[in-house]
């Protein structure tokens, strides 16, 4: 029995000697994997912008964050948005945000009729959070919305690190990941989308209107959105809904589904009727570059004062 | 709980602990409260369905104790059957054949009202109803006394590390080995933990590796031809094995870690030369239970050739449908018992074949063609399993004969990345590599024990520092590979 126990106390820490160089490895190999440093930039304290954008990738490519910065009176500004994700994933970010650092403004960019309900272009982004699952304020996100255990994620640095092991090795062997669409983000955060309209579809009537329906609105997503709400209340955060212009027919009755939801305190920037020349749209659900810009404008004079 | 969980993690060493801990007398009683527990986490309604199942089948043991004739035991026998393949039918086959029945009667123009039961299969239902199933047959036959002790029987029915999916034991093996006292013997706990460890490097390492390359074929099916289809059937295989045979190890090997010997249910399949031969070593306990409770009683093969191949038909169509509910699982059974028939049928013609071939029939090359032979035949059926319906199969099934052409290409000029399409089926090259070599360890210990014998005991020969270096090695892998997903074992949803 002694020996036993012994022997199995020998064999765990010797795992526990050689787990943690591994763990450690693998950590360095994905981040370095990947092109989007956003989130390491905040982890190494090298983001702290008083106003932040949090979103999808209608806010990643619709607010022209460097344009919005030269636009306000002395206030830095950074782009958090992420491509199909969802309004669980953006509670997620804010977390990860408010829990490194405390910013001044949040503007969080709803995606109108698709907010809260199931649409599998926009997911939790899990693969978004796991390459940098080396920091807390991450581990706890992940811990929180998937079946990733916190015990072990705390006691074993190979078994939190390792959804990268594949991708780790592959920066041993390819390097960095090429920039796309969604990760080939500029000093900002921002990636600005090109001038062209061809993925317009013009056929869209901008004359019609369309009722909101709650009907098949996810709780967990409204849930969200009150979290958010609540935890910027607590930390005297200045949180701003934003609804970007779209080359859609218009949604009528959404502003008041927000404030039903959130209450009246919390302003709605709604700029979803602006804008409505095709050239500031790339398609019909995210602005190019020159609406981005012009975005940017519009949210400048609300929040300066 | 999977075994595969967190959670599994801390029950395992905790149970084991207090088990050693306590008293001989109430050991009994800690691990059948235990073995509820792990059964009761998912489902507590589970746990009636199970208790129902063992106080019949108890209290139809005892009775037919007490009747000294057949006759008289019959009537208790009869109950403890209609009540387990009643509780097996309403809640794994009523709805496939109420639905069967309907389509019928639609296609016939004749309404039909009766409704389908929204309901959810026990896990593990069909392993511990045919476990106890046997242990009534086999008290009325006369071949062992009822056990009269309602806490070890309950514990034969719902002993955790085999409750859910086998080996489905037999009560003369696993009822006395409850009631000897075991004590915390150095040798066979590392024995039972080295056997866990295997089997949950071939679970997370292997299985779960080639889950999601399966789903990838069976999502699209459309999009696969030759190749693609017949990788996938051959990885499926892989899949499945280390699957079901990982949780056996874990099974043997944590009732070991306690003391109780389970009986071995793979024994290396893909060594076999035919499919008959593959029978007998994969899910052995399975067959076992239909050799002795359905083959051998209705004749088995002593009487006569048609009889014997009727009986072989038999026993595969009735285990298609313990596999599951479905004309897949059906239509696989019957396949494999008619490859089987057709083998049994053509052994003359098989041997002066072999006669041909005369001195090359003894050669290594004959057996590894005979064994690849075999792996394919059961990979090709094993399309029926993976695939979710029959329009699926067959879309494969048709699938596996076309554009084998434009798959090799595909896969040489790797234009659009084409390669993790066809070849990867999904994965990138360095997971795909990395399961390979996975699969290659796999068969390399496969052939160390196929003609070398216990990889334990030739361990035990080799220096600590190899031991442990190894024994560390599978363990970091084990924890690398075990990603925030635990896919639960296939066998779990017959």
């Amino acid at each position: 029995m002694k020996q036993l126990i012994v022997k199995i106390a020998l064999f765990v820490f010797i795992i526990f000697l050689v787990d943690k160089p591994i763990g450690f490895s693998i950590s360095k190999g994905i981040i370095n994997r990947q092109y989007d440093q956003r989130i390491e930039l905040l982890m190494k304290g090298k983001v702290r912008s008083d106003v932040v954008i949090i979103g999808s990738s209608r806010s990643l490519n619709g607010i022209d964050t460097g344009e919005l910065e030269k636009n306000l009176n002395n206030q830095t500004a950074y782009n958090f948005g992420f491509s199909g994700s969802n309004l669980n994933f953006h509670e997620s970010i804010f977390n990860i945000i408010t829990q490194v650092y405390q910013p001044k403004t949040i503007l969080l960019v709803v995606d109108d009729d698709d907010a809260f309900k199931v649409n599998e272009k926009a997911i939790y982004r899990k693969d978004k959070l796991f390459p940098f699952i080396q920091y807390e304020p991450v581990l706890n996100e992940i811990v929180k919305n998937s079946s990733k255990s916190y015990l072990p994620s705390k006691v074993s640095w190979l078994y939190r690190e390792n959804q990268n092991m594949f991708e780790a090795i592959n920066w041993v062997f390819k390097g960095r990941l090429e920039p796309d669409e969604t990760t080939n983000v500029n000093e900002f955060g921002f990636i600005p989308l090109s001038n062209e309209d061809k993925h317009l579809n013009k056929l869209v009537d901008r004359n019609l209107s369309i009722d909101y329906s709650p009907q098949k609105e996810q709780k967990t997503f409204i849930e969200s959105l009150i979290a958010i709400v609540n935890e910027s209340e607590t930390m005297g955060i200045d949180l701003y809904l934003v609804r970007l212009p779209s080359y859609k027919a218009k949604l009528v009755g959404f502003n008041d589904r927000l404030v039903e939801i959130v209450g009246k305190n919390v302003p709605i920037l709604d700029f979803s009727n602006e804008l409505q020349d095709r050239k500031y749209h790339f398609d019909n659900g995210h602005l190019n570059a020159n609406g981005a810009k012009s975005v940017a404008s519009l949210i400048s004079k609300k929040l300066n004062p | 709980m999977l075994f595969n969980s967190i959670e599994f993690l801390y029950f395992f060493p905790i149970v084991v602990g207090i088990y050693f801990i306590l008293p001989f007398r109430f050991r009994w009683f800690f691990l059948l409260l235990a073995s509820y527990f792990f059964y009761g986490l998912a489902n507590g309604w589970f746990l009636f369905l199970i208790l129902i199942s063992t106080l019949i089948d108890y209290i139809a043991g005892i009775k037919m104790d007490e009747k000294l004739t057949k006759k008289g035991r019959r009537p208790f026998l009869i109950i403890s059957l209609i009540s387990n393949l009643g509780i097996l039918c309403l809640f794994k086959y009523y709805n496939f054949f109420n639905d069967s029945f309907a389509s019928l009667f639609e296609l016939l123009n004749i309404p039909y009202l009766i409704p389908s039961l929204s309901i959810i299969l026990p896990v593990g239902i069909s392993f511990y109803t045919f476990q106890t199933m046997g242990y009534s047959i086999d008290v009325y036959k006369g071949k062992i006394k009822a056990e009269h002790h309602l806490g070890y029987f309950a514990l034969y029915v719902t002993y955790f590390p085999q409750l859910v999916a086998g080996p489905i034991e037999k009560s003369s093996n696993l009822l006395p080995q409850f009631k000897v006292k075991q004590f915390v013997e150095y040798k066979r706990v590392t024995d039972g933990l080295k056997l866990m460890t295997w089997g949950f490097f071939k679970k997370v390492v292997i299985a779960d590796q080639i889950s999601p390359m399966i789903k990838y074929v069976t999502d699209n099916p459309e999009q696969f031809n030759g190749f693609s289809v017949l990788l996938c059937s051959c990885l499926f295989i892989y899949q499945i094995y280390c699957d079901f045979s990982a949780y056996s190890d874990i099974a043997i090997g944590g009732a070991q870690v306690m003391g109780v010997r389970l009986m071995e249910n793979f024994r290396r399949p893909f060594f076999a030369k035919s499919l008959s031969e593959l029978w007998n070593r994969w899910h052995i306990s399975l067959i076992n239970w239909f050799q002795e409770y359905i083959f051998s009683p209705l004749g088995g093969s002593k009487k006569g050739r048609r009889k014997a191949y009727r009986n072989v038909m038999i026993v595969f169509l009735v285990s298609g449908l313990w596999h599951g509910a479905s004309y897949n699982f059906l239509i696989w059974g019957i396949l494999n018992g008619l490859v089987i028939v057709l083998t049994l049928r053509f052994t003359k013609l098989k041997s002066e074949a072999n006669k041909k071939l005369g001195s090359f029939r003894k050669s290594v090359w004959y057996r590894r063609f005979l064994r690849v032979k075999t792996y394919l035949i059961f990979a090709v059926l094993g399309i029926l399993f993976y695939t979710s319906d029959l329009y699926a199969a067959q879309v494969l099934g048709k699938s596996l004969f076309k554009g084998w052409s434009n798959d090799i290409m595909g896969i040489i000029s790797n234009e659009g990345n084409s390669r993790a399409h066809i070849l990867y089926l999904g994965h990138d090259s360095i997971r795909f590599i990395a399961l390979l070599i996975g699969i290659m360890v796999l068969e390399y210990v496969h052939y160390i024990q196929e003609y070398k014998g216990s990889v334990r005991e030739i361990l035990a020969t080799k220096s600590v520092f190899f031991r442990w270096t190894l024994y560390i090695g599978i363990t970091l892998l084990i924890m690398a590979y075990s990603f925030d997903q635990e896919i639960p074992f296939i066998y779990f949803q017959f």
